[in-house]
C-alpha cells in the first residue's frame, strides 16, 4: 500500500482504534526516512503519516467522538483565496468514485497532482473565483469550506486562553521520567536536560517537558500555578511571556517560516497548510532548522500572528 | 382453609412413612458398596445430571418435563390434595423402590466384578457409572428421611408443591431438593436436565409430544429396562429455549465454558533483519475493543484491532511459545473469555492478509516462503527434514537476532516437495501438504475476507498438482496471466465471489465492497459557537450569521445598517484584516475618526444599504452615532466616492443625529 491507498483504507472504514491504524500503516511499503524536523526527532512512520493528515484535514486523531483512535473528516474542498485566484485542496476521505466526479466536473480547470512523501498526493484545483469552485464541490457531492484558512484561524482562541489548561503539579517521583525544561535566551532556542528536583524547585519557571515511555507531558509553571497543557501552545505562549517573536512573513514570497522547534499548534498549522495544500518544508538556516509554509496570504499570515500571539520580525 | 391445612399437615407424614416402608429393604444394600461417596445429598444440578443414565432417568426426564410444563402451562397445584397425595403415595412408592432396586444392581456391577457389564459400560464415562449413580442412591435414601420434616415445616404451598410433583411421578429422591427452593429451582432444573423424549419429539418434529413414559415403557421388557441404566450419556441437545417474561433481565452469558479464543504469534523483520516476535490474541465478532486480560501473573490490556488483539510482547516469550499459556479476561457485559496458546516446539509462520506480521499457520506449504521457529534442542531434526523436502537456501537466527531464548528461526524456509506423514508426525509441521492452495493477495484488505472495490485481490495458485488445475471463479473459467494471477469476467465486480478449483477440491471467497459514500461531520474541536471538523468550520446558534469579512486595517472600525451594529477590528500587523463580523459591514471607518490625518484617512463603503428604519430612534446606538457624527465632524471623505454613496452616507449621518436627539 501506498500513502493514497491508506487513505482509501481510512476513507472505507470510516474510524478505528489507534492501534488499527498503526497496523494499516505498518503495511505500507514505504522505507524508513529520516525525520524532517529538529523538534520532534526520529518520528517512525506511522507518526508521520498521522501528522500530514492531520494537517491536511483528512483525519482527525484522539478528539471528540473519537478518543484513542481515528475518524475521517467528509471529503470537503478547502478554498483558499490568492489575489484573484482560488485554490481548492481536497481534504477528507477519498474514494474511486469522489475522485472520478472531480475529475468529471472540472470543466477546463487546471488541477494539479503533487506526490509528497508520508502524505497522500494533494489534489489542487484553481480557479478564478471561490463561487466556481464551490459549485464543482457541489456537482462532485462533496462539501466546500469559503476561506477555509482564515475560517479556522478566525475560530481558535489565542494561545494566552487559559480555558483549556488543566490545574496539575509536576510529577515529583519517579525513575524513569526524562526532563527537559524550555531554555530561551538570545539566539538559543532549545530543551535543556533538568533533573526532578529541579523542575520542582520552588522558583521554577516556564514550560516543562516530561517524557516517559515515549510520551511526552508538558507543564508550564507560571508563577504560583501549574498547568497541563498541549507543548506547542505552551511553548508560544513562553515566547509571548518573553515578548520573543519567532514568526517571519515574507510578503513578496508569501512564505511564514518559523524555527522547527517552534511548530504552530496543530489547527493553527492546518489553517497554515491548507493555504497551498503542502506541508511545510524544512531547511536549514545558520545550522538551525526552520519550517515554511508556502502560499500564505497576508492576512491569514496575520490571522496567524494574532492567534499565536506573536508579530512578524 | 385451616382445617384443610391440619388435613394436609397431618395426611403427609402418613404418607412418607408408607413410602419408607418400601425404600428400606433396599437401603442396606445401598449403603454397604458405598465407600467413596459422602452418602449426603448432591446438589440439585449435579444430582439431575447424574440421572440422565438409566430408565430411572427417563422416568424423571420425563417427570421433570411435566414438571416445566404444568409450572409453565397452568402453574396451579392439583384440585384436590388429599387425592393428590393419596395417588402420589401410590404412584411414588413403586417408582422409588424400582429405583432403588436398579442401582443397587448397578452397585454391584460398578464394583467391576462382573463381566458381562463391559459392553453396556464401554460407552459410558467413568464418572455416569461410579460417581453419580451410588451418589444418588444415598442421596435418596438421606434426604428422605432429613429433608421431608424439613418440608413439611414450610408450609401448606410447599406441602401442595411436593404432592404435585409426586402426583407426576417424580421420584422421592428429586423431589427432596425442591422443597427449599420451589419457583426458581422448577425453573433452573429442567433446563439442566436432559430433556424427555416427548420434549424433544415436540421440539424436532413439531408433533405433539407423547409422555416418554408412556411410549417407551411399554415396548420394554426388565432386561432391556436393566440395560438402559448402563447406557452412555446421550449428548446434550441445544437446550430448548426458555420463555422469559418481557421485564426479566437475562442473565450475562458465560463463556467460560466454550472453546478458548487461539493466541498466534507474530514475527516482524526490520530492515536489517532483526525480528520481533510477540503474540496476537485472537479477536472475534463480539469482543470488546479493550479487554483486561489475567495470565495468572499479571493483567495485560488487549487493544482491538481487526482480526486480533495488539500484540502482546512478554520477556519470558520463549518458555511461553515451548509451554504454552492462557489468558483470561472479562466483557464489558461480564462474559468470560479464554485465549490458549498451546506450547509446542516448532511452529511455522506465514504471510497473511491484513498485517505485515508473519503470522503462525498449521504448516509449511509447496513453493511458499515461511518462517520456521523451533527449540534449539530440536535444530538437527528440524534441519533434516527440511532438506529432504528440498528446503534450501534459508538464513539461521537466534537470540541475537531477536528469536525469542533457547529458539532459532529459519527464515526464507521454500520446501519444494511434498512429504508423506507418519503417524502421530512430531514434524508434521514441517512436511508440506502435496496439493494446491489458494492465495488472495494485493488490492485493498478491508476485513473479514473483504476487499474494498476497484482494489480487489490478486488470486494465485500454490503449491504443485500432478493434474492439470482449472481455477473457476464464480464458475467461470479464470485465465492466467502472465505474472501467475487469475481472473475471470466480473471477479473484481463489488460482491461475492468464490474461487474454486475443478476436481482437487479446493475453493475460497472473498467479497468486494464499495466504499461508503456518506461521512458524517462531527464537531471534532469545539470553540464556543464554532465546531471544527478537517477544514470545515460550522457555526451554531448566532454565530452562524456570522460571515468572514476583510478589510485594510488603517479602517478597522466597521458599521452596519442597523443602530448598535458596530465592530472593531482587532490590532494585527498586516495590511489587511480578516475575520468572522456578527453583521453585513456597510461602512468601515478608521480607528480614532477624530483624530486621524484626514489628509490620507478615508471612510470605506461596502454597501448601499440604508440605515434601518425600525431601529432608528432605539436607545442602543450611542458607539454607532458617535462613530458616524465623529467621521462626519472631522470631515473624512468617502474613497472612490459616487453620488449613490455620498447620497448612502448622508442618511446615515441624518439618522445618528436623529438618533443623538431622541436621546436627549
Amino acid at each position: 500500500m501506498t500513502a493514497n491507498e491508506l487513505l482509501l483504507w481510512l476513507s472505507a472504514r470510516k474510524q478505528g482504534s489507534w492501534a488499527q491504524f498503526k497496523g494499516a500503516v505498518e503495511n505500507l511499503g514505504l522505507a524508513e526516512a529520516d525525520s524532517e524536523g529538529a523538534d520532534e526527532g526520529p518520528l517512525p512512520l506511522h507518526q508521520r503519516i498521522r501528522y500530514n493528515l492531520e494537517r491536511l484535514g483528512h483525519v482527525e486523531f484522539d478528539t471528540e467522538e473519537c478518543s484513542d483512535g481515528w475518524r475521517t473528516v467528509p471529503p470537503a474542498l478547502a478554498l483558499c483565496q490568492h489575489g484573484c485566484e482560488t485554490a481548492g485542496i481536497l481534504c477528507g476521505a477519498r474514494t474511486r468514485k469522489i475522485l472520478g466526479n472531480i475529475e468529471r466536473e472540472l470543466n477546463g480547470l487546471q488541477r494539479e497532482q503533487i506526490s509528497h512523501p508520508d502524505c497522500p498526493d494533494i489534489i489542487r484545483v484553481r480557479a478564478p473565483g471561490s463561487e466556481v469552485l464551490v459549485n464543482l464541490a457541489q456537482r462532485a457531492g462533496i462539501r466546500s469550506q469559503a476561506d477555509a484558512p482564515a475560517a479556522l484561524l478566525s475560530r481558535l482562541p489565542q494561545i494566552d486562553w487559559t480555558g483549556a489548561w488543566k490545574r496539575e503539579p509536576v510529577p515529583s517521583s519517579g525513575k524513569d521520567w526524562d526532563i527537559k525544561h524550555l531554555f530561551i535566551h538570545k539566539k538559543v532556542m532549545k530543551w535543556q536536560a533538568v533533573s526532578l528536583r529541579e523542575a520542582n524547585a520552588e522558583g521554577a519557571e516556564g514550560l516543562f517537558r516530561f517524557t516517559r515511555f515515549q510520551t511526552p507531558q508538558y507543564f508550564l509553571r507560571n508563577g504560583r500555578e501549574t498547568f497541563t497543557l498541549p507543548g506547542a501552545i505552551g511553548k508560544y505562549y513562553v515566547l509571548h511571556l518573553g515578548r520573543r517573536n519567532v514568526l517571519k512573513y515574507g510578503s513578496k514570497e508569501k512564505t511564514l517560516s518559523v524555527p522547527a522547534i517552534f511548530r504552530p499548534p496543530l489547527l493553527t498549522e492546518r489553517a497554515l497548510v491548507l493555504c497551498s495544500g503542502l506541508p511545510p518544508s524544512v531547511s536549514e538556516v545558520h545550522g538551525r532548522h526552520r519550517l515554511t509554509y508556502q502560499d500564505i496570504p497576508e492576512e491569514v499570515a496575520g490571522l496567524a500572528a494574532e492567534v499565536l500571539k506573536q508579530d512578524f520580525l | 382453609m385451616k382445617v384443610l391445612l391440619a388435613v394436609l399437615v397431618a395426611a403427609v407424614p402418613i404418607v412418607y412413612w408408607l413410602v419408607r416402608r418400601r425404600v428400606r429393604p433396599h437401603e442396606a444394600k445401598e449403603r454397604e458398596p458405598d465407600t467413596n461417596h459422602s452418602g449426603t445429598s448432591l446438589p440439585l444440578t449435579e444430582t439431575t445430571e447424574s440421572l440422565s443414565v438409566g430408565e430411572a432417568t427417563a422416568d424423571t426426564a420425563m417427570a421433570e418435563a411435566r414438571v416445566q410444563e404444568k409450572a409453565e402451562a397452568d402453574n396451579v397445584l392439583p384440585p384436590d390434595l388429599p387425592n393428590a397425595m393419596e395417588e402420589a403415595a401410590a404412584a411414588t412408592a413403586p417408582v422409588v423402590a424400582e429405583s432403588a432396586e436398579r442401582y443397587a444392581v448397578e452397585d454391584s456391577l460398578g464394583g467391576n466384578e462382573a463381566e458381562g457389564q463391559s459392553e453396556l459400560n464401554a460407552a459410558a464415562p467413568e464418572h455416569s457409572q461410579e460417581t453419580c449413580a451410588p451418589a444418588l442412591v444415598n442421596g435418596t435414601a438421606e434426604s428422605l428421611e432429613s429433608e421431608i420434616p424439613s418440608a413439611l415445616s414450610t408450609g401448606a404451598e410447599a406441602i401442595a408443591r411436593r404432592a404435585s410433583l409426586e402426583a407426576l411421578n417424580i421420584p422421592s429422591e428429586l423431589v427432596s431438593g425442591f422443597e427449599d427452593k420451589p419457583a426458581a429451582a422448577v425453573q433452573v432444573f429442567p433446563a439442566d436436565v436432559q430433556p424427555s423424549e416427548a420434549v424433544l419429539l415436540e421440539t424436532r418434529n413439531g408433533e405433539e409430544a407423547v409422555p416418554a413414559a408412556d411410549a417407551v415403557e411399554p415396548a420394554l421388557d426388565q432386561e432391556e429396562k436393566a440395560a438402559l441404566l448402563y447406557r452412555a450419556p446421550r449428548q446434550r441437545p441445544p437446550r430448548l429455549p426458555q420463555r422469559r417474561p418481557a421485564n426479566q433481565q437475562e442473565k450475562p452469558r458465560s463463556v467460560s465454558a466454550e472453546t478458548p479464543l487461539e493466541i498466534q504469534v507474530g514475527v516482524i523483520f526490520d530492515r536489517f533483519g532483526f525480528c520481533s516476535v510477540g503474540l496476537l490474541p485472537k479477536r472475534t465478532e463480539g469482543l470488546d475493543d479493550e479487554v483486561d486480560a489475567k495470565d495468572g501473573r499479571s493483567v495485560v490490556r488487549l487493544s482491538a484491532l481487526d482480526e486480533w488483539y495488539q500484540e502482546l510482547q512478554f520477556d519470558d516469550i520463549g518458555d511461553r511459545l515451548r509451554n504454552g499459556f492462557e489468558l483470561k479476561g472479562e466483557l464489558a457485559d461480564r462474559r468470560q473469555v479464554r485465549w490458549r496458546l498451546s506450547g509446542r516446539t516448532i511452529y511455522v509462520l506465514a504471510a497473511h492478509q491484513g498485517t505485515n506480521k508473519l503470522v503462525s499457520t498449521q504448516r509449511l506449504h509447496l513453493d511458499r516462503p515461511d518462517v520456521v521457529l523451533c527449540t534449539a534442542e530440536i535444530l538437527p531434526q528440524v534441519e533434516a527434514v527440511l532438506a529432504s523436502s528440498g528446503c534450501e537456501g534459508y538464513t539461521k537466527f537466534d537470540e541475537s537476532y531477536g528469536a525469542p531464548r533457547g529458539w532459532i528461526g529459519l527464515r526464507g524456509v521454500v520446501p519444494r516437495r511434498a512429504l508423506l506423514l507418519e503417524d502421530s508426525d512430531p514434524f508434521y509441521p514441517l512436511k508440506p501438504e502435496t496439493d494446491i492452495q489458494i492465495e488472495l493477495d494485493g488490492g485493498i484488505y478491508l476485513l473479514n475476507s473483504v476487499w474494498l472495490a476497484g482494489y480487489p485481490p490478486q488470486i494465485r495458485i500454490a503449491g504443485t498438482s500432478d493434474v492439470p488445475v482449472k481455477v473457476l471463479i464464480d464458475g467461470k473459467p479464470a485465465q492466467q496471466t502472465d505474472e501467475g494471477v487469475f481472473a475471470a469476467e466480473g471477479h473484481d465486480a463489488p460482491g461475492q465471489h468464490s474461487v474454486y478449483c475443478e476436481g482437487l477440491a479446493r475453493s475460497c471467497s472473498y467479497s468486494i465492497e464499495e466504499a461508503p459514500e456518506s461521512w458524517e461531520e462531527w464537531p471534532a474541536y469545539g470553540f464556543g459557537q464554532a465546531g471544527i471538523c478537517g477544514p470545515l468550520v460550522e457555526l451554531r446558534d448566532d454565530a452562524a450569521k456570522q460571515r468572514l469579512f476583510a478589510v485594510q486595517v488603517s479602517n478597522p472600525l466597521l458599521l452596519g445598517a442597523e443602530p448598535g451594529q458596530v465592530f472593531r477590528c482587532s490590532p494585527r500587523k498586516s495590511a489587511s484584516w480578516k475575520g468572522y463580523v456578527p453583521f453585513d459591514v456597510v461602512w468601515a471607518l478608521p480607528a480614532q475618526p477624530l483624530i486621524c490625518n484626514k489628509k490620507t484617512a478615508r471612510i470605506l463603503q461596502f454597501r448601499e444599504t440604508l440605515p434601518s428604519a425600525l431601529n432608528i430612534r432605539a436607545n442602543s446606538g450611542a458607539a454607532w452615532c458617535n462613530a458616524i457624527l465623529d467621521a462626519s465632524r472631522k470631515g473624512l471623505r468617502i474613497a472612490n466616492p459616487s453620488e449613490n454613496s455620498t447620497a448612502c452616507w448622508r442618511e446615515y449621518r441624518k439618522a445618528a443625529r436623529n438618533i443623538r436627539k431622541g436621546r436627549r
